[in-house]
């Protein structure tokens, strides 16, 4: 709970991200936006799983049909 | 120049080449997971002379990473060396000596050795050698910055920039950039969405693998 915490803690808003970057905050809300999308995209389309992004293996995995 | 009060801004001295391209991506990614915010001198709108710019910029920075490792001669004839990443080293150094003396300064470099034969004046600096891989430039960004509040794992580092470099395509398209280095708002864009997703992955990693 401790760390959670303190991930809270760094989270900086649109506002904080748009005034570290001089940019505007429909921008930095614009950003995270496409971010979501592909995020969305990557798990439906892709099926790339979260914890195989991580480990740095992108892409669908061949079915065992296929690989026959 | 970041306007956040406590942020630090980091000056990336790189080469804008196409081919340095995944190698500023890994910079990018390793410097939003210090919290840390990349500065380069393309992201600086034009009117005033260009070296005057670099200098403003370095002066708004606390940090400066200086990578020399594509000081070498070019292809088009006459064949010239790359001169301006040694020359802004020159400039920083100068900076941090005469005016700002809580600047820092890293030289990066991707061969060991190599720095101190071409640039014999930097004897008994530290180089951080990166091999010209993204991994070495995480761990050496850790070596460099081992006195901030901040230390993510190389792992952390790594999932940011494999998830930057799949959507960086994505991320171009909204400003029809070709590259990190197509202009101000190419760079920017990516440096946001480095720190978003630094922000979502930075020590909550290690709990869901």
């Amino acid at each position: 709970m401790r760390q959670r915490a303190i991930i809270r803690h760094g989270v900086s808003s649109p506002e904080e991200m748009a005034e570290i970057y001089g940019i505007p905050v429909s921008r930095v809300k614009t950003l995270e936006r496409l971010l979501l999308r592909l995020d969305k995209n990557r798990s439906t389309k892709t099926g790339t799983t979260e914890k195989n992004m991580i480990r740095g293996k992108t892409g669908k995995k061949r079915s065992a049909k296929k690989i026959r | 120049m970041p306007r956040k009060s406590g942020e630090k801004a980091v000056f990336l001295n790189i080469p804008y080449d196409p081919r340095f391209g995944n190698l500023c991506l890994a910079y990018i990614a390793g410097l939003a997971c210090f919290r840390l915010t990349p500065r380069a001198t393309l992201e600086i709108p034009g009117g005033e002379r260009r070296l005057d710019r670099i200098i403003d910029l370095i002066g708004s920075c606390q940090f400066s990473i200086h990578d020399l490792s594509r000081v070498q001669l070019d292809r088009i004839k006459p064949r010239t060396p790359r001169f301006n990443m040694p020359f802004e080293l020159g400039l920083t150094v100068a900076w941090q000596r005469l005016r700002n003396h809580n600047h820092s300064w890293f030289v990066f470099e991707r061969t060991p050795f190599r720095a101190a034969k071409s640039l014999s004046d930097l004897g008994g600096t530290d180089i951080y050698i990166h091999g010209g891989t993204a991994q070495g430039i995480f761990q050496q960004l850790c070596n460099a910055f081992v006195n901030e509040d901040r230390q993510p794992s190389v792992e952390e580092m790594t999932s940011v920039y494999l998830y930057l470099k799949e959507d960086l395509r994505s991320i171009l398209k909204t400003s029809r950039a070709t590259s990190v280095f197509s202009g101000a708002r190419a760079f920017r864009d990516v440096c946001v969405i480095a720190r978003l997703r630094a922000r979502s992955r930075v020590g909550i990693q290690s709990r869901q693998l």
